[in-house]
């Protein structure tokens, strides 16, 4: 039994495969596989429920090994799509798969239109999200392992992303669920208000902290040191390797997909932390996180799913951590919930009954007055409303309330 | 020096002075936080810099790059941050800690409510923050529903990173919080919890070790063994078990997976001092004080909680088997006698 718990997390790289050979099928089978992936996502999260299991992993140099697998896997199926609107074969490559396959790729291309390029475009933006930024945010929390760092960053430079690996760790966690957090949105902001806001925010934070750390270290800023300009190189190579691939166009396909895929990672910034407050005083908590436990994202996403535990200790490798069940909820599945974060009506009429009900259920007397402030500054009625609730008023009144408008 | 280079040998921190052992690949933070000092920290990953300390002797192997959030003079001045530092060998650390160790009063919501016994309730609750306790040590509770009604109870498990904590509550006659805890439905009540006090815990040692519990009393046992499992496994363990009846045995499951997750010899006996003599209980009977001499290996170190005449009996029999009280550790149910008091 302890196999498929191995296995489990290799349903990834059968996606990813599937991704892979969906794009170069070429035709109307890039949309058919785009649709297959996000139906296995969303219908296998609401069918199959939840896995709270956490067997204990005798091997975890497999998993280790499975994370790394992530950057051939992400680079093969962005070449993959980068190719697929190239005019000629670099490196003959459509002649290679033809003669090993016996399927013409060449002439599939050719016959692919453009919205079926779109779906190409769409398909890989979700894989360099889900097989690529996920396995890297793993990867670049392990500071002290230099191949998985090395690793996790080449992977983050095909969203235009190492500075994550900055950020996220000396900033999102230690400022999660506060206002000082970039990544964390308030109550009232919409997803794509969020995309924008904390795109620009986590960069330029990226590049004070690591400022900071090489003045405090003696070095100079603008030097080879800087963790900052080596991401951006990394990133201008892959560009430059598309346009040597099929020209502008190439190059503007690959950056569309990367800046899609950047763009997705702070969706999920977005839904795993929305309208929570923190007193930045006290310790991260469980409860400062949504969680979800849906089976199919757990195993597809190296259990980012249990997002409470992994921001209340942060120290926990993946296959550690554990599900949560009391911690508050999202209200679905990442790729579910995603989606119903792109449409900010339906996402607030969910939402803000949970935001309340966290507050209600969760929050500690000084947190309801922050939540109390975020209401009043959500911009949006039924947050308002709320403000005359009990909840708030007796925070403000207890000891430790006071202590925190102090 | 092997030991040194493929870091095997636990090795031992002084944090403030105090000596802590540290496991295999455990952080400083880690290791202070088992042992239930109040280490201040927030992230865990390097960010924050709450958990910096200085390095006053000794070698750390260190997790990140300390520039992100340590000033140039902390870093010459040797200050580390303790959750992205593992020794290498023996170290000592200094560490500003404001309040150390001492008892503070936490909110927390009931998350789960389950009858073990036909009068032992077991009480599951999520905190607004956690509390840092030794397994073995107990708190004060106080029922939002109760105010003023204040009783004590062991920790029933060790610290977890959810921030949860449980208790065992063993209804007693007339006793107003023990039956309000039995009867009624409790589950998304408030209660505050503060602690942690008392010093019974389980010291470092590779003594056998034996463990006797009576009633309720199991509950810092268990919180103790299970800690255990990965600080000090290798130690022979006896569990006594008094109870009255089969239908007062309970944890069962508890003991078993612990059992098998003991890497020294693991004994678990259950002994009822008034099952009916026609019964199908094959296990002992009689008093834990007539039976425990038996089970009492020479040179062990013994634990005892449960009601205080139980305790006071056991005593007395292992005096008599010869165990110094130097090597018995006693908790005595405070609570049940002011529960008794108040009827």
């Amino acid at each position: 039994m302890m196999l498929l718990h191995y296995l489990k997390y290799f349903l990834f790289h059968g996606v990813a495969i599937g991704a892979f050979a969906a794009i170069l099928a070429g035709g109307h089978w890039t949309t058919v596989g785009l649709l297959a992936i996000i139906t296995y996502y969303v219908v296998g999260d609401a069918v199959l429920g939840d896995d709270t299991s956490t067997p204990s992993f005798g091997f975890p140099g497999i998993l280790t090994f499975q994370l790394w697998l992530s950057l051939p896997l992400v680079a093969a199926i962005t070449f993959a799509m980068v190719w697929s609107v190239c005019t000629g074969d670099p490196l003959g490559f459509g002649t290679w798969v033809h003669a090993q396959t016996g399927y013409d790729i060449l002439s599939a291309r050719a016959a692919t239109t453009w919205l079926h390029h779109t779906s190409g475009i769409v398909l890989t933006i979700l894989m360099i999200g889900i097989i690529g930024t996920i396995p890297a945010h793993e990867l670049t929390h392990r500071t002290w392992d230099p191949v998985s760092m090395l690793i996790g960053r080449w992977i983050l430079a095909f969203s235009f992303d190492t500075n994550f690996s900055i950020e996220h760790v000396y900033g999102h966690h230690r400022y999660v669920s506060t206002t000082a957090d970039p990544a964390t949105a308030p109550r009232g902001r919409n997803v794509y208000a969020h995309v924008l806001v904390s795109t620009i925010k986590g960069h330029r934070s990226a590049w004070s902290i690591e400022a900071k750390r090489l003045r405090r270290e003696g070095h100079a800023v603008f030097s080879p040191r800087n963790a900052v300009l080596r991401g951006a190189f990394m990133s201008a190579l892959l560009v430059a390797a598309a346009w040597a691939m099929g020209g502008a166009v190439a190059a503007a396909v690959f950056v569309i997909c990367a800046l899609g895929a950047k763009a997705l990672l702070e969706i999920v910034n977005y839904l795993e932390h929305y309208g929570m407050v923190r007193n930045p005083n006290v310790p991260v908590q469980p409860r400062h996180s949504w969680n979800t436990n849906r089976r199919i994202s757990s195993w597809s996403m190296f259990n980012l799913t249990r997002h409470s535990h992994h921001h209340a200790q942060g120290e926990v490798p993946y296959q550690d951590l554990r599900p949560m069940p009391e911690a508050p909820m999202m209200i679905g599945g990442y790729l579910t919930t995603i989606i119903a974060a792109m449409i900010p009506p339906l996402w607030h009429k969910l939402m803000i009954p949970k935001v309340l009900e966290w507050d209600r259920k969760y929050a500690s007397d000084e947190e309801r007055i922050l939540a109390a402030q975020a209401n009043e500054n959500s911009g949006i009625p039924a947050f308002k409303a709320a403000l005359k609730l009990s909840i708030y008023k007796k925070a403000s009144a207890s000891p430790t309330g006071q202590a925190a408008t102090a | 020096m092997f030991s040194l280079l493929f870091g095997k040998k636990p090795a031992s921190a002084r944090i403030n002075g105090k000596p802590v052992s540290v496991q295999t690949k455990e952080t400083i933070l880690q290791a202070a936080l088992r042992e239930g000092i109040d280490f201040p920290h927030s992230c865990r990953v390097g960010g924050c810099a709450k958990c910096k300390c200085r390095l006053v002797d000794g070698k750390v192997k260190r997790l990140t790059q300390f520039g992100y959030v340590l000033s140039e003079e902390e870093l010459k001045d040797g200050v580390i941050l303790a959750c992205q530092s593992v020794p290498i060998g023996d170290v000592s650390v200094e560490v500003y800690v404001e309040k150390a160790t001492t008892a503070q009063a936490v909110a927390g919501t009931i998350v789960e409510q389950e009858q073990l016994t036909h009068d032992i309730a077991r009480l599951r609750i999520q905190l607004t923050q956690p509390i840092n306790f030794r397994p073995g040590q107990f708190a004060t509770l106080e029922l939002a529903d109760l105010p003023g009604v204040r009783r004590s109870y062991s920790f029933a498990s060790p610290v977890t990173p959810d921030g949860q904590v449980s208790f065992f509550v063993r209804k007693l006659p007339g006793g107003r919080f023990s039956s309000y805890v039995n009867e009624r439905k409790l589950l998304g009540h408030s209660i505050t919890v503060n602690g942690p006090h008392g010093d019974f815990w389980l010291r470092e040692s590779d003594r056998p070790l034996l463990m006797v519990a009576g009633g309720s009393g199991l509950a810092p046992i268990l919180a103790m063994l299970e800690q255990s499992i990965d600080s000090q496994p290798h130690r022979n363990v006896t569990v006594l078990f008094g109870a009255r009846t089969q239908q007062d045995i309970y944890c069962r499951q508890e003991l078993a997976r612990i059992a098998n997750r003991w890497a020294g010899h693991f004994k678990h006996v259950t002994v009822l001092s008034a099952e009916p003599e026609a019964s199908d209980w094959r296990g002992v009977r009689g008093m834990l004080a007539d039976v425990v001499g038996a089970y009492c290996a020479p040179n062990c170190e013994a634990y005892l909680c449960g009601p205080p005449p139980m305790v006071d009996t056991v005593l007395a029999a292992l005096d008599a088997a010869g165990l110094s009280p130097r090597d018995i550790r006693i908790d005595r149910f405070a609570t049940e006698q002011v529960e008794t008091v108040l009827v």
